[in-house]
């Protein structure tokens, strides 16, 4: 009798871990949000298709020319999903350590921020970048500041990439600004005084202006 | 006869024990949603969040965010 009573427990047991399985395996199971349709994030050059007309532009030595080769490839309906595993975004190119910068651009396109809009956009900005309370708030508000400029700046980078697909302008105006963007992109990324980074970014505002966009 | 003793005292240990496991994973799960409401309540009340629709949007929070970057 003794036997069985201790048989009978363990084998209990036993079943009973395995149901817990099930019902744990329910309790915790996510239910699978909609996802936006990714848009192609462009301004970057990939090693893969299509080779020749990217590998062009991403040798020429001038900033401003490059930009505008692949402003004019995106025009003609060369667009590509940027692979950030292979290719270093332009505004990182200039730093010693690119990797805190590489790793922010992933994140933002890893959370499909810029499929977003309005105050969901900013929120999906402040996630990346961590901030969870009012900025003013923040411990290391400057590093935070920081990398929420360049995805500020990276959302007007895709404006004038749209409106030059949609001929709103042409690509080299949207050179001219792009260039200036990922210019102050640098500065910040480099931690220069705000004195540089705010003079360039009212460069910016200025050729900005001309736009019409 | 012995067979079916043995079976009827499982079967009852099962339903006790199932029965204790599943409130303790309700109590569990339930604490863990209970956190985390608090948690996105407490972020969501203080972060600001803007709308940010137009590239004056964006300038907008370029001039406001440039405040916390150091002289």
């Amino acid at each position: 009798m003794k036997n069985i009573s201790i048989s009978t427990i363990i084998l209990s047991f036993a079943i009973l871990i395995f149901l817990t399985i099930f019902v744990y395996a329910a309790g915790s199971s996510e239910i699978p949000q909609p996802q936006p349709t990714p848009t192609p994030i462009t301004g970057f050059l990939q090693d893969d298709e299509p080779p020749v007309r990217n590998k062009e532009c991403d040798s020429i030595p001038q900033l401003k020319e490059r930009i505008l080769c692949r402003l004019k490839n995106n025009k003609e309906g060369i667009k590509e999903q940027v692979d950030y595993e292979k290719q270093v975004p332009e505004a990182c190119r200039t730093l010693k350590n690119p990797t805190a910068c590489i790793a922010l651009y992933k994140k933002v396109q890893e959370n499909k921020c810029y499929d977003l809009n309005g105050i969901e956009k900013d929120k999906c900005f402040k996630d990346v970048v961590g901030i969870k309370k009012k900025l003013s708030e923040e411990n290391d508000k400057a590093n935070k500041a920081r990398q929420y400029l360049i995805l500020l700046l990276y959302d007007l980078e895709e404006r004038v990439e749209n409106a030059v697909e949609e001929a709103k302008i042409t690509p080299n105006s949207g050179a001219n600004v792009i260039t200036l963007i990922i210019e102050a992109k640098q500065l910040i990324l480099d931690n220069k005084p705000k004195s540089e980074i705010v003079s360039k970014l009212n460069e910016l505002k200025e050729e900005w202006s001309s736009l019409n966009i | 006869m012995e067979l079916f003793e043995y079976m009827k005292k499982s079967f009852w240990i099962i339903i006790v024990l199932l029965i204790v496991i599943l409130i303790v994973l309700f109590l569990f799960v339930n604490n863990q949603t209970q956190e985390e409401t608090e948690k996105a309540e407490t972020q969501d009340a203080s972060a600001e969040y803007q709308d940010i629709q137009t590239s004056d949007d964006v300038f907008n929070q370029i001039d406001e965010s440039l405040n916390y970057i150091e002289e």
